[in-house]
């Protein structure tokens, strides 16, 4: 049960990394499309919607690999 | 016995001793286990085609004893659509229809009366399993002590000491999310349309991802304190390093709003998709296949609901330890925008001023 439960906490942190990704750089991407559709100025947000949506995507996982790192850094120390 | 330097010889003649006689009744036992779960196996098998002779399947929206095509039917047939099904709808008057896969509409549909079901059975667990507690605990009081404080040394394994006091909430969600899984696996549950189980339902999962989020959103607020908290999406006060540091600060801000937000989404979208996608899977196995398969199928589903529960409540508690160590890189560490890294590294290090849970 304490190996499948590590595991899944585990999974937990590197399905959140593959979501966030995901969901930040489709929300950016679709949130600049619709901001050029309603302003007539397409590709300009789609682009800066990406770039947002991406970076928040790498910063997020930079986070959660930060955060699971010191996890497995305390664990050691243990 | 030569062989092994570190066996005594007392050791080795015990065991010699002990297994010797025991080998053929332990076989003739094995043997006979075995020849049991093949009938048994064979029973379920014959069960399972008479059944199928006899009430054949019939199409989704027709009657009993109307004809079904093998694959398309027999599969259509079994499979649950998105939307639940309605039971009562308290607006009649504005009733969408069709019904869309999320909906804000007053009704109770048959997800929710399903984990009212099973929020009942939990209470009523943990009613009589704290009704007469002792101080020499009896067997179930001991059951869920024991299971109690595992919970609590595991998810401070996972998430650290500071995670310790908002442990209850990790084991509510764990075990509300864990039983509503398990409710789909339950024979009348999602084949009557006035159960289904409820995490296979979107406007639940999102129901329950935005409670979690509201938990870590409302711990980060009491903990960090309003201005500190805010502090982390709007840093205005990074103006005062100059001009280009505070834009930076700011677009770290927006991007750190955005991540906030995105986490709800996450949540609520990995249970609904895992979930659904084991229902609609099991469903199609069940209805192409004989017994044997989808019971294996079912054992399956039964272990990745359990770990599906568990990411659900491990992120909660992971993403509350993050929301309130926000306030150690905010205050001592008002770093700039160019070393963000940097600065998130100290948020997660020991300068922390919060007290640490026992």
């Amino acid at each position: 049960m304490n190996g499948l439960g590590k595991s899944s906490g585990y999974i937990a942190f590197f399905s959140e990394i593959g979501f966030v990704l995901i969901l930040t750089v489709l929300a950016g991407t679709l949130a600049g499309y619709w901001l050029d559709q309603r302003l007539g100025t397409i590709p300009i947000f789609v682009l800066v919607g990406f770039a947002v949506g991406g970076s928040s995507g790498a910063i997020g996982c930079w986070r959660l690999m930060a955060r699971f790192l010191k996890q497995l850094d305390e664990e050691d120390r243990r | 016995m030569t062989t092994d330097p570190g066996a005594t010889p007392e050791k080795v003649e015990l065991t010699e001793g002990e297994t010797q006689p025991a080998e053929p009744a332990q076989k003739r036992r094995r043997l006979s286990s075995g020849r049991v779960l093949l009938l048994l196996t064979l029973a379920v098998v014959a069960l399972d085609i008479l059944a199928g002779l006899l009430v054949p399947p019939f199409p989704k929206e027709g009657k009993p004893g109307q004809a079904c095509d093998f694959p398309a039917c027999f599969v259509t047939s079994t499979i649950e659509m998105p939307p639940p099904a309605v039971i009562v709808d308290l607006q009649p008057d504005s009733a969408p229809n069709p019904l869309p896969m999320i909906y804000f509409h007053p009704s109770i549909s048959s997800t929710i009366l399903t984990m009212w079901i099973v929020m009942a059975l939990i209470l009523l667990v943990g009613f009589i399993a704290t009704r007469q507690m002792k101080l020499a605990p009896g067997r179930l009081q001991n059951a869920v002590e024991w299971a109690y404080e595992f919970g609590s040394d595991f998810s401070a394994g996972l998430a650290g000491e500071k995670s310790r006091r908002y442990y209850p909430i990790f084991a509510a969600f764990f075990v509300l999310i864990l039983f509503s899984n398990w409710s789909g696996l339950v024979p009348p549950v999602g084949r009557i349309e006035q159960l289904r189980a409820p995490t296979s339902d979107v406007n639940i999962t999102i129901g329950l991802a935005l409670t979690s989020f509201c938990i870590f959103e409302f711990e980060g607020f009491r903990r960090l304190g309003v201005r500190n908290y805010l502090a982390k999406f709007f840093p205005v006060g990074e103006f005062r390093h100059g001009v280009g540091a505070g834009f930076l600060a700011m677009y770290i801000g927006l991007i750190e709003l955005f991540l906030e937000l995105v986490k709800p989404v996450t949540l609520a979208m990995r249970l609904f998709g895992n979930i659904y996608g084991g229902e609609v899977a099991l469903a199609v196995i069940t209805a192409l296949t004989v017994a044997v398969i989808p019971v294996s199928i079912i054992g399956l589903e039964a272990l990745l609901n359990l770990i599906q529960a568990l990411i659900f409540s491990v992120l909660t508690l992971v993403f509350i330890v993050m929301a309130i160590e926000g306030h150690g890189e905010e205050e001592h560490k008002p770093a700039h925008a160019g070393d963000f890294a940097e600065g998130s590294t100290v948020l997660e290090g020991a300068d922390n001023p919060m007290p640490e849970a026992a």
